[in-house]
């Protein structure tokens, strides 16, 4: 359910950035949501269409790139991709890891249309 | 339909001369606001010498009376002050004001998390003084949404009661991971539930390899005193420059 937290911190970001470069309309937003961050993308989704219902994002795409977690092993120095964060390293069972990339939640870009 | 220039992706009014468009990056954590007021509040805890500890589990894991134990001991020697965090009512500040703490209840309604603009108003509402001590935030009751939110915490504390199984760990991984101390709840339960504790410290590792462990028992006070050892060292470490 913080999806809808993080769906109403996407909004208002949003439009503060419209209003801050006084555009009329946005079009598209890119978000990217790794696969060991805390989000479901499809929950996230829903959420922005919802909450955008009466806001200036009422018609705006919503589009999510999905980043692969990739690992670190402490043991044998060697890097590994999981998206699960109860794993183990594949070239020598440690547990002993940490995340190397695959946890973020960005607003990559947005796409706005400007009437001439 | 957008309500601020009446357009829709099936409209036909403009023509395609008359509509630019544009590509902005921004690359901002989805988080920037609520991480810019945790770090607001980590300055604010670190300039008032405060240890900040934020207690996170599902409901019914002992996190209150864990809390009313700890404070009628380190409230003999230490200012502590306490940020309740629960959907509804008011039971627990009533039960933490009991020992003597100072503290505040912020009622998130619907919300299923403590964010840092929420703690930002239990700090203004808290005599906080910069003679230190220990804040404790208790979390809403939540395995899930919590572990997102940074709060400006010095340490994250899951607590995990015997009686909620030794699988916790790998059933929500994200809050273990986010973890820095993992406490064994109601160790007195034992014999009378099916729990392996050693399992349950092995799931947690696979997950989180740093994660330190405590077992103890908040009513029957075993293993409390590692607990107030853990809070001692963490002030120690935290201040020992200063």
């Amino acid at each position: 359910m913080h999806e809808l937290s993080l769906a109403e911190s996407i909004l208002e970001r949003v439009i503060e950035k419209s209003i801050a470069l006084d555009f009329s309309c946005v079009s598209d937003i890119t978000l990217t949501i790794g696969e060991l961050s805390c989000i479901e993308p499809d929950n996230l989704k829903w959420y922005l269409g919802e909450i955008s219902a009466n806001s200036p994002l009422a018609c705006t795409n919503i589009h999510i790139n999905k980043t692969q977690g990739k690992m670190h092993c402490n043991h044998c120095n060697e890097s590994f991709n999981s998206n699960e964060l109860y794993c183990c390293c594949p070239h020598c069972d440690s547990t002993d890891k940490r995340i190397i990339s695959g946890d973020e939640m960005i607003i990559s870009s947005i796409e706005i249309i400007e009437n001439l | 339909m957008c309500i601020t220039c009446g357009c829709h992706p099936n409209d036909n009014n403009n023509s395609a001369k008359d509509i630019h468009t544009k590509t902005l990056s921004l690359e901002e954590n989805i988080l920037k606001k609520n991480d810019d007021l945790a770090n607001k509040n980590r300055v604010f805890f670190h300039d008032n010498n405060l240890i900040t500890l934020n207690l996170l589990s599902s409901p019914g894991s002992g996190k209150t009376t864990l809390l009313e134990k700890t404070l009628q001991i380190l409230l003999t020697s230490q200012n502590c002050y306490v940020i309740e965090g629960d959907q509804h009512t008011d039971q627990d500040v009533m039960r933490i004001r009991a020992t003597g703490a100072q503290a505040v209840q912020i009622n998130t309604g619907k919300g299923c998390h403590l964010d840092a603009h929420h703690i930002q108003h239990g700090n203004q509402e808290l005599p906080i003084d910069d003679k230190g001590g220990y804040l404790f935030i208790e979390n809403v009751g939540n395995l899930v949404c919590p572990a997102s939110f940074d709060l400006g915490e010095d340490k994250k504390v899951v607590i995990l009661s015997v009686t909620e199984g030794d699988d916790k760990p790998i059933k929500y991984p994200d809050m273990f991971h986010a973890a820095d101390l993992m406490i064994i709840n109601k160790i007195d339960l034992l014999p009378y539930v099916d729990f392996d504790i050693t399992t349950c410290i092995n799931h947690a590792h696979r997950i989180n390899p740093l994660l330190h462990v405590i077992e103890l028992s908040a009513t029957s006070s075993a293993g409390i005193e590692k607990w107030l050892q853990y809070l001692s060292e963490l002030k120690r470490n935290k201040f020992k420059h200063s």
